[in-house]
């Protein structure tokens, strides 16, 4: 009875004061189904940004927001030559990543555990590299990162070089390659006489990856 | 009284919606859709044990057939005939001896040449296709098993004996005892088996960009010009 009398009173309080509040409230729940609607479809990858392949099966460790700093040293056949053109190339690739708005910052340091090692290799057959981590679970722990050093020899390939010590070091933040259209260091590069620093799309790559 | 029935289901439903929508953020959603997301930045240092995963190589690539016939010593059509020994195209620069911290897993094939568009040479012709890279930090002694797995590992394109392919081709670097010929960039072999369409085989994903689906007698006729021009 005390309820009925209640229901009542809500109901004449309601209709006197909002009229259309029914209305309101049947078009806030079409707003609120769109959104819930929108978040169930599957977006595609490439709306959603870069894609990536090769993918590495662990990432570094790195909180969002903050920056993430990576040793690295050289290897071998670097190691006692301080004015090798691969070594003058991997520091200036060095720079140009450091350049970018990445999270991460790279640095020089003389301990023997250091995140990444920076090397050359020789051999034939069109390779122009390789990078491998290491994992320790999902968590990458170290990278070796190699340029094929029997290509792109001498003072005039400088800049291919430079493209080819950048791609191997973008591997180096522990991402894979770019499958785009986009002119990329990480993917589709037409000139690497032209482009051998950071694209704004390997920049977005990693962004994406390490927020 | 009907309309009280009607706003208390709204609300209801309101209410079920806005449980529904903040169930579903989008960072549950799309770890699921990206595959950039799947292995996402790990967010703390795992005590797991280490594992020397995989590498990924990376090559030196064509954006044209004037790349490629510049880039070969030889164009070759052929196929192959008998799969051969495994070397280590990985060397030392001083003496070519094998680099004793890298293998390079490099297959070694006999190749039957039916045609030489570019060079001259014999009817069979030994090839060396890079098909894996093992590391001496990734604890591994290089044995069968060891090449098998890096092989599996490896994203390069295996070639059937009954496959015809049109080959650009340079002298392997490192191995001056012998007549290996080898890739000199991506992509280095086209499948002409099918008459319809020449297709570039290549672990590189852009070269079927790159090079757009043709007949295979004019994509032929396309390299034979090209080396008449450089000649």
């Amino acid at each position: 009875m005390k309820s009925r009398l209640m229901k009542k009173v809500i109901s004449v309080v309601l209709k006197k004061h909002y009229p259309h509040l029914h209305l309101v409230l049947f078009l806030l729940t079409l707003i609120i189904a769109s959104l819930v609607v929108f978040q169930l479809i599957p977006t595609p990858v490439s709306a959603q940004g870069v894609n990536e392949y090769d993918i590495p099966p662990c990432r570094w460790s790195k909180s969002p927001g903050q920056i993430k700093y990576l040793s690295y040293n050289w290897g071998p056949n670097l190691a006692p030559y301080p004015n090798a053109l691969w070594r003058i190339a991997f520091q200036s690739s060095v720079s140009d990543w450091n350049n970018t708005s990445t999270p991460f910052w790279l640095y020089e340091t003389s301990s023997s555990s250091p995140k990444l090692d920076l090397d050359i290799y020789w051999q034939g057959g069109g390779s122009a590299g390789f990078a491998q981590p290491t994992c320790s679970g999902s968590t990458t722990t170290h990278y070796a990162v190699r340029g094929n050093a029997v290509y792109y020899t001498g003072s005039s390939n400088y800049n291919r070089r430079r493209s080819v010590t950048g791609h191997e070091l973008g591997h180096g933040h522990s991402v894979g390659h770019i499958d785009s259209t986009q002119i990329a260091l990480l993917g589709y590069n037409p000139d690497p006489n032209v482009y051998y620093t950071p694209q704004s799309i390997d920049v977005q790559l990693i962004q994406q990856v390490y927020p | 009284m009907k309309k009280i029935n009607l706003t208390s289901f709204s609300l209801f439903l309101l209410l079920l919606l806005l449980t529904v929508l903040v169930n579903c953020t989008p960072s549950t959603l799309s770890g699921v859709e990206s595959p950039v997301e799947n292995i996402p930045a790990a967010t703390s240092d795992a005590s797991a044990e280490e594992v020397v995963a995989p590498p990924v190589a990376s090559y030196i690539t064509a954006n044209s057939i004037e790349d490629l016939t510049d880039a070969a010593e030889l164009v070759v059509i052929g196929q192959v005939e008998i799969t051969d020994e495994v070397v280590n195209m990985a060397r030392n620069p001083d003496d070519f001896s094998a680099d004793p911290n890298v293998f390079v897993v490099g297959q070694v094939y006999q190749l039957h040449v039916d045609q030489y568009l570019k060079g001259n040479g014999p009817e069979t012709i030994m090839l060396v296709q890079q098909e894996g890279i093992i590391t001496s930090n990734s604890n591994m002694s290089v044995e069968d098993q060891s090449i098998e797995r890096a092989k599996e590992q490896s994203e390069y394109v295996p070639m059937p004996s009954e496959n015809k392919y049109i080959m650009f081709l340079e002298p392997l670097w490192g191995f001056p005892d012998k007549s290996y010929y080898a890739a000199p960039m991506q992509p280095w072999r086209f499948n002409i088996s099918d008459a319809e369409t020449a297709k570039p085989e290549s672990p590189w994903h852009y070269a079927d960009n790159v090079f757009l689906p043709q007949s295979s007698a004019n994509f032929i006729e396309q390299v034979v010009q090209q080396i008449n021009r450089s000649n």
